[in-house]
């Protein structure tokens, strides 16, 4: 039922650097091989999907920052089996200066606040992908910031205005602090669509081997994409678009997790989450509840006519940001971290 | 009756004394074989890698190390497979920072010892501040009779929890050393090599042999020192997670 995915990824980078900038170039080769079978594209119309055997993509990503300027672009070069693309991106373009005590940002710019690996729900401007395997910068959120950082401690007022998963400008202040034995941050934020968000998280070395964290946001105020057909679910026909945005009140994130480190350099590292912004179980089982009667239908009904509403029931599902809302990850590793 | 409790008295004020005089010429010896590690507080250290596994180079990296009075260092990997990577530490906490995740990453004293070259062994820690010594008695090596101290950390983030040290007497210039864990079982054996830097003896490089990974040797290479006023926000961990180009002052 699940498409094979196997990345390779090739990595090696080379540097360059000045008396007064400093610059990182990456390429990376990541060739992607997927098993395609007819039941890994529920629901859709065969003819329709794409669906590529091999797909490569070439990624470039250069880094330069100066005392001020900071500039991250990636030139992805994707190939398909018969289809050859380039995309040039801008991930971040932010011009920073003091101004007493101050840092005031301009800009572009990539912010990653969380705790943890895997799922960081501190991380309310922008999410990590959990989907992809990448091994590119994630894009930044234009932004206007205030930064103050003292010996142990940084405070930060950010407004910014963001694309994804919906449109919305974002005001957040952030408090961090470094103790002898851990580091722990709070924010709040606030957006018309949002309404109130508070977090807090901790990152606490417990024993000379053992790291713990932790966080959690209180979101006053969410949404989530459901597939909602307007005609009854038997209807063999739906050619309109029924993924809408529902938006749900007072909902709670958290996740908890460590790093163990043993003598002969092995690592694991664990954590487990709640995110209420993904789907439920319920709402899982009526999700496929619906693929499974249209498939039923499909073979009764004109395929063409149906097409772009199963289309978007098959493969809308996987390009949302949180896929269930109870998860636990795992990594172990041969090699310690620093 | 009274002359005897003088005489006692000041017999016990010499005692005492004598061991704080004891106790300080330990500190004093430590403070000048750790003079031939750094030349000053604000100090910036040019430091190159070697890795031998069975006597074959296996890799070679470059870091830059800042210093700072407080027990603050901050090294950061030059080499262009590790390009952006820092690593920073004050006093018992350490922080991990990718150069693409944009947040620092606070790892535990086990995650900085295991590095391929452990960050403690490249930041050259000081021992004065950091370790408590008792002398233990002289030995002969290569001919040469050698003061050796016992050092044991005062704080328990420390790489190593226990050192012995081999110096030159009246020197105090550091030959070798053994670095020890908590339960006591030695982790690496180290030889200092002394060059001259800026018109004195300095120790230009350090070779550490490793006791658990057998033929694992590390050569630690203080290639330039020098002064540096690097900002203090350059020591915090939310600030080295921004790119930002360091300005040397």
């Amino acid at each position: 039922m699940l498409n094979v995915r196997i990345v390779f990824c090739v990595m090696f980078g080379l540097a360059y650097e000045a008396v007064a900038w400093e610059s990182v170039v990456n390429y990376s080769l990541q060739p992607v091989f997927y098993n395609f079978n007819e039941d890994s594209l529920i629901n859709s119309v065969s003819s329709v999907a794409e669906a590529s055997d091999v797909v490569s993509d070439h990624l470039l990503e250069v880094s330069a920052w100066t005392q001020h300027l900071s500039l991250t672009t990636t030139m992805r070069h994707n190939v398909k089996s018969e289809v050859s693309q380039y995309d040039f991106t801008i991930k971040e373009l932010m011009y920073t200066t003091d101004m007493a005590d101050w840092e005031v940002s301009l800009g572009k710019k990539i912010n990653s606040w969380g705790v943890g690996m895997a799922y960081r729900p501190l991380d309310i401007l922008q999410a990590e992908d959990l989907l992809t395997t990448d091994h590119e910068s994630q894009a930044g959120v234009n932004q206007i910031s205030i930064e103050r950082y003292g010996d142990t401690s940084s405070s930060g007022i950010y407004w910014a205005h963001l694309d994804k998963p919906i449109n919305q400008t974002s005001l957040v202040l952030r408090y961090t602090q470094s103790e002898e034995q851990s580091d722990w941050q709070a924010l709040l934020g606030y957006s018309k669509q949002c309404a109130l968000q508070v977090g807090a998280g901790i990152s606490y070395i417990l024993t000379d081997a053992l790291e713990l964290h932790a966080s959690t946001l209180f979101l006053s105020r969410y949404r989530k994409s459901l597939y909602l057909p307007s005609e009854p679910n038997n209807a063999p026909l739906s050619n309109t678009y029924s993924w809408k945005q529902v938006q749900f009140s007072e909902g709670g994130n958290g996740m908890i997790g460590g790093n163990y480190t043993w003598q002969n350099k092995h690592n694991l590292l664990f954590e487990y989450w709640h995110n209420s912004q993904a789907w439920t179980e319920s709402q899982w089982s009526n999700h496929l509840q619906i693929i499974r009667r249209r498939l039923a239908l499909q073979s009764v009904s004109n395929p063409v006519r149906i097409k772009a509403d199963d289309l978007t029931a098959s493969e809308e599902w996987v390009s949302q940001p949180y896929s269930v809302q109870n998860n636990f990850f795992y990594a172990i590793s041969i090699k310690a971290l620093a | 009756m009274k002359s005897i409790l003088i005489a006692s008295c000041s017999l016990v004020l010499n005692l005492c004394s004598a061991v704080y005089l004891y106790a300080d010429t330990e500190t004093q010896w430590l403070k000048v074989a750790d003079s031939y590690r750094q030349s000053s507080d604000n100090f910036q250290v040019t430091t190159r890698v070697r890795l031998y596994k069975q006597q074959t180079l296996e890799k070679e990296k470059f870091y830059e190390v800042y210093t700072k009075p407080g027990q603050k260092s901050l090294v950061l990997f030059k080499s262009n497979a590790e390009k952006g990577q820092k690593v920073l530490m004050i006093a018992d906490k350490f922080w991990m920072i990718m150069p693409k995740s944009r947040r620092p990453i606070r790892i535990t004293p086990m995650q900085k010892l295991l590095g391929e070259a452990s960050t403690g062994d490249i930041a050259t820690i000081q021992w004065h501040d950091n370790y408590r010594a008792v002398t233990e008695p002289m030995q002969e090596i290569n001919g040469q009779k050698v003061n050796i101290l016992f050092l044991t950390a005062v704080r328990k983030g420390l790489s190593y929890q226990s050192i012995r040290l081999f110096l030159v007497p009246e020197k105090h210039q550091p030959i070798k050393a053994e670095f020890y864990t908590g339960s006591g079982k030695l982790l690496k054996k180290a030889e200092f090599v002394i060059g001259t830097k800026e018109g004195r003896e300095r120790v230009s490089k350090m070779i550490l042999t490793d006791e658990i990974d057998r033929g694992r040797i590390t050569e630690v290479a203080y290639l330039k020192t020098r002064s540096h006023n690097l900002s203090n926000k350059f020591f915090n961990a939310q600030f080295l997670a921004q790119n930002r180009a360091l300005v040397i002052q």
